[in-house]
């Protein structure tokens, strides 16, 4: 059978075309997806630590609930380690040198005054002098730093600045501005210096300007040659004590507290597979349609096999045996796309900020054979459905020209579709309070529904409005009549679209929705008259804030943006870190109003905190006790003293200051509020150039321009998902053309003009599209109907112009999907299709 | 000698108290109302009657493509109205051919590998002379090679004909074979299936509403209604268009 499986293939490629399109489609999506998370997953390499052999930090995981339900997070910067820690690992057997290191953003001035530019997408970061051997950076000119008042920088640096050996050079770290005089200018190997710019001093400088006290980021370690790896990582760990984390050379990166790379591949794997994971499911639902669309055509040809005495057995395995090529090459082809598009896929998902900067796919071949399999897989069992409802259809009835017997819905379709109704109003109802970040997810929920149960939902009020065609003309009444007798091709166009429109309506509109919140509650929360913010991202020395405070008449408050890990029952944040903001109540009084409801801010200090009232209403009462870890994992437990409204924007916890600046992963403020003249600010920026003065109006809108960068990350991976609709959308529209074209044949040769064959599919395709994209933006609405109770939600923002262009997109795809392939009926020689036979 | 006086006795094709309806309610149509008709082996059997009068249903049931409501069906001694799927199948690869109206051939097989068919589905690798001597038969032989879509209407039905003819079976049913076709090509189908009952002693059960068609029958059987109205042994053709006014055809 299989024989005569791939002879048909052959001769008939283009009835397979719609079948294997999508395929190639879901082996794309997958092997592009799986092949990222596989790269993300695998051994992020050893860094800045190339010439080490292995790297030692503070525990850095953070166990969020118990048993089967724990999540296990790794913070970006674990805890100091003391030097006492560097002695006890230096003295392991077969230790040949242990180095403490340090790494903290450090940002050279040149000579106008004006930060330089950095390589790797991130800010300059300084080290210890010891540190330059693990890469190894090596002396170009001059010499190491020998004093505290020197510096290396690095040759990337040294250009950018035009500096000489012996200059002076203006840097900014996180303990304030200085002056250091340039003792030498090193270099390492190209990549490495293209991927972080580095600047070193001694040892006991840079722990004073990291901010964060004595002690080290991690400990790396060069082992004695023919020393075991293993059982070297296991007797450091135990010189070390306290469960540290001890990686290999390959995953050395990982212990880099200066480079978020390895950590930002966890993020990656995280957001590829929910979103890769909706996705996948849209394509498999249209992959199922597609091919019981394709069987279906077969009808006949089913029948003349079985009328020679094909069992059922053999047609199956002739339909199978035909899938499970067309999934094979369609997998190959899919495979091939995906390693086409690696490069452009990764780029967009590394300017959008959801890969690290210089992220590179390694192709594995588990991934493609994954995707191969899965595209194969999807194939067959949508072939199983499809061909076990062909061959219910008895012969005799399949060969009766006339006899298209009429489609009825399966009792297990609408059960399906009420079970993914039901699935959708859970997730809005229950999920209410995260009704922002869980309504893509309704919005897929609610559309599997649309497409179960589209022929009621769509087909209906298209049988309606095509009632209301009848009386008009020939091309109404050819519309009409269609519309009447195709609640089935209607419903799946009409579902097609509503995905588009209920995918990019939701999108669209929750963003805007929490923006619009998030903008409210900061324009609420923030009086102070003038705000510094850092220039490039990153954050402000906590000096600038004291400074200001210093200038007569002026009050300054520095706030810390880091997380928390609460790790209480209930409190946990769905596996996640909550935002939280580090601050001193007593000095932004005035300047930022929290509403606060019970308690005082005032109270925020030592290891008292304020929550929003979400994490009150989760139990996080005024007086309890919460265990909790800071930002680099540190266990700590904290006090509620307070609790506030004014959350959105700012974090659902507020730490006092100087706890969160000792544990964030780089102690500056990302804000400083200013209250008072602003005369005197300008003299401080001259000092830290990194700094910039913005008026309230100015760092409102400032906060605007964030939110919508922010949300391109999350278009990245719903912008796949709405291709994915378009994609199906127009081979649905497709099938259908292909299911009219006899009857459009006939109409003609029935004496309809081309104008009424044309018209009648304009009228037909009008009603389809307006009814799919009614369906679409209900969907969206009732996705989104309680995002009031969703503390980063309000009521509900429409941005007119976004989605006005989703609808827009919508028409000229219902037009374009379904007229193309018609227009293409229309023009073939009416002869050559009159003799058609299927 | 005994079992083949004793073959005599038994119909090639019969049929007893079928009923068939299709549809619910008041949408139901009766196709066929307890119906009962036997046809003898190697004899040549013309189905008349109205559109709508029940033929094609009588044809399909006889054939076991489709399911009486009531009443049974047997090709031979076998019930064909209890046979699994499956087992019906093996009958229609080894006891029934078939040639449709149209769409009879299977657009990527060529002429030979179309006629070969039933075979193949039985799991035979049939030499090639089987499929050009049943192509020669009809007057194929150059056209072996040819796909569907390379021949004429009058050449698809005579392919289809030497399909039904390859497995030598007891019964070939036939549904308006001469529908599509100019009356030349009708004649040489008649031919062909005349002498698949002369030559070879097949039983031929055709539906047509042509009376020049039904003239090459043996026997008449005219159908209305889904009852059985009349039937005609040796039929002229003007007779039977006679017989086909006066049931409103």
């Amino acid at each position: 059978m299989l024989g005569l499986g791939s002879r048909m293939l052959r001769t008939r490629p283009g009835s397979f075309a719609g079948t294997f399109v999508m395929l190639a489609l879901t082996a794309t999506i997958v092997a592009a997806a799986a092949q990222i998370m596989a790269t993300a997953l695998g051994a992020p390499g050893p860094g800045r630590f190339a010439a080490a052999d292995a790297v030692v930090r503070a525990h850095p995981t953070v166990k969020l609930g118990s048993g089967d339900n724990a999540d296990n997070v790794d913070v970006q910067r674990a805890a100091l380690l003391s030097a006492d820690a560097v002695a006890r690992v230096a003295a392991v057997p077969g230790v040949r040198s242990a180095v403490g290191d340090i790494a903290f953003p450090l940002t050279v001035v040149g000579r106008d005054g004006a930060p330089l530019p950095t390589r790797g997408a991130a800010p300059a970061h300084a080290h210890g002098w010891p540190s330059a051997a693990l890469t190894p950076y090596r002396l170009a000119h001059g010499q190491a730093p020998a004093s505290a008042g020197e510096v290396v920088l690095d040759a990337g640096l040294a250009r950018a600045g035009g500096f000489r050996v012996g200059e002076r050079v203006r840097v900014i770290t996180p303990a304030g501005a200085e002056v250091l005089r340039l003792a030498g200018v090193a270099s390492a190997a190209p990549a490495q210096q293209e991927r972080q710019s580095s600047v070193f001093l001694t040892q006991a400088r840079a722990q004073q300007l990291s901010g964060l006290g004595a002690g080290f980021n991690a400990i790396a370690v060069r082992a004695d040659a023919r020393t075991d790896g293993a059982q070297l990582r296991e007797r450091i760990r135990d010189a070390v004590g306290g469960d540290p984390q001890v990686v290999d050379h390959r995953h050395a990166a990982a212990a880099d507290a200066g480079d978020t790379r390895a950590f930002d591949r966890v993020e990656l794997v995280a957001v590829l597979a929910s979103g890769g994971g909706i996705t996948l499911a849209i394509v498999v639902f249209v992959v199922a349609g597609t091919i019981g669309f394709a069987v279906e055509r077969r009808r006949r040809e089913v029948a003349l096999l079985r009328s020679v005495g094909a069992t059922p057995g053999q047609v199956r395995r002739l339909l199978l045996g035909e899938t499970a090529l067309i999934g094979l090459v369609a997998g190959a082809v899919g495979c091939a796309t995906a390693t086409a598009l690696f490069g452009p896929f990764t780029d967009a998902l590394v300017s959008a900020g959801i890969a690290p900067d210089g992220f590179k796919v390694a192709p594995h071949w588990i991934p493609y054979a994954i995707a191969l399999a899965a595209g194969v897989v999807v194939a067959l069992l949508a072939t199983v459905v499809a061909a076990r409802r062909a061959l219910k259809v008895r012969p005799g009835e399949a060969l009766v020209e006339s006899a298209v017997p009429p489609r009825r819905m399966s009792v297990v379709r609408v059960l399906l579709g009420l079970v993914a109704l039901g699935g959708g109003l859970t997730l809005v109802i229950v999920l209410a309070s995260q009704a922002v970040s869980f309504a893509i997810l309704a919005a897929f929920c609610f559309m599997i529904a649309v497409a179960l149960l589209g022929p009621f939902v769509i087909g209906w009020p298209a049988v309606l409005a095509g009632r209301t065609l009848l009386a008009g003309g020939g091309s109404g009444f050819l519309a009409g009549s269609a519309l009447q007798t195709g609640r089935f091709r209607v419903g799946a166009v009409g579902a097609a679209i509503a995905l588009v429109v209920a995918l990019a309506g939701t999108q669209a509109i929750s963003l805007a929705t929490a923006d619009h919140a998030t903008q409210r509650a900061t324009a609420d929360r923030v009086q102070a008259g003038h705000v510094l913010v850092a220039r490039a991202g990153g954050g402000l020395p906590p000096a600038v804030a004291q400074e200001v405070a210093k200038l007569p008449g002026t009050r300054a408050a520095g706030m810390v943006s880091t997380d928390v890990f609460l790790l209480d029952r209930h409190l946990t944040n769905a596996g996640d870190s909550w935002e939280a903001a580090g601050l001193d109540p007593a000095a932004a009084r005035g300047m930022l109003d929290l509403d606060v409801r019970a308690g005082s801010l005032d109270a925020v200090r030592g290891t008292g905190i304020a929550v929003s009232d979400t994490l009150a209403k989760d139990g996080a009462k005024i007086g309890r006790v919460v265990h909790a870890r800071l930002a680099d994992a540190t266990p700590v437990r904290l006090r509620v003293v307070a609790i506030y409204r004014r959350a959105n924007g700012l974090g659902d916890v507020v730490l006092p200051r100087a706890l969160a600046l000792a544990h964030a992963s780089a102690a500056l403020d990302s804000a400083v509020f200013v209250a008072g003249p602003a005369r005197g600010l300008d003299a401080i920026v001259r000092t830290y150039p990194t700094a910039v003065v913005r008026s309230r109006a100015a760092y409102l809108h400032d906060v605007k321009a964030q939110a919508q960068d922010n949300a391109k990350a999350q278009w990245v991976i719903v912008a796949l998902m709405i291709a994915i609709a378009v994609m199906a959308a127009f081979n649905t529209g497709a099938m259908a053309a292909a299911e009219r074209r006899r009857e459009l044949v006939l109409a003609r040769l029935g004496g309809a003009t081309r104008r009424q064959v044309i018209g009648s599919l304009t009228l037909e395709t009008i009603v389809t599209t307006v009814t799919g994209i009614a369906a679409g933006v209900a969907v969206a609405l009732a996705s989104l109907a309680r995002v009031g109770d969703d503390p980063a939600g309000g009521p509900l923002v429409v941005p007119w112009g976004q989605v006005g262009v989703v609808v827009a997109g919508a028409v000229a795809l219902g037009l374009l999907g379904t007229l193309v392939p018609a227009a293409l009926v229309g023009r073939a020689r009416l002869t050559a299709l009159a003799g058609l036979r299927e | 000698m005994s079992l083949a006086a004793l073959d005599i006795t038994i119909p090639a094709v019969a049929l007893e108290g079928v009923t068939k309806t299709y549809g619910r309610g008041d949408g139901a149509v009766r196709a066929l109302d307890e119906v009962s008709l036997a046809f003898e082996p190697g004899t040549f059997t013309a189905i008349m009657g109205p559109s709508g009068s029940g033929k094609t249903t009588l044809l399909q049931i006889a054939a076991g493509l489709d399911r009486a409501d009531r009443g049974t069906a047997r090709i031979g001694a076998t019930d064909v109205t209890g046979l699994s799927e499956r087992r019906l199948a093996h009958l229609r690869r080894h006891r029934i051919g078939f040639v449709f109206q149209s769409f009879n051939l299977l657009p990527s097989l060529t002429a030979a590998q179309n006629t070969v068919l039933p075979l193949r589905l039985a799991g035979e690798h049939p030499r090639r002379r089987v499929a050009r001597d049943a192509l020669a038969r009809v007057g194929l032989a150059d056209r072996a090679r040819h796909r569907p879509a390379q021949l004429s209407g009058g050449q698809q039905q005579r392919v289809a004909i030497a399909r039904a003819l390859v497995t030598e079976p007891d019964v070939i049913f036939a549904d308006e074979p001469t529908g599509a076709l100019d009356s030349r090509s009708a004649r040489d189908v008649l031919g062909l299936l005349r002498e698949a009952t002369d030559r070879d002693g097949r039983t031929v059960v055709m539906v047509t509403h042509d009376p020049v068609s039904a003239a090459v029958a043996d026997r008449v059987v005219f159908l209305a209604d889904g009852r059985i109205v009349d039937e005609r042994a040796e039929p002229r053709a003007e007779d039977i268009a006679d017989r086909m006014t006066e049931l409103g055809a």
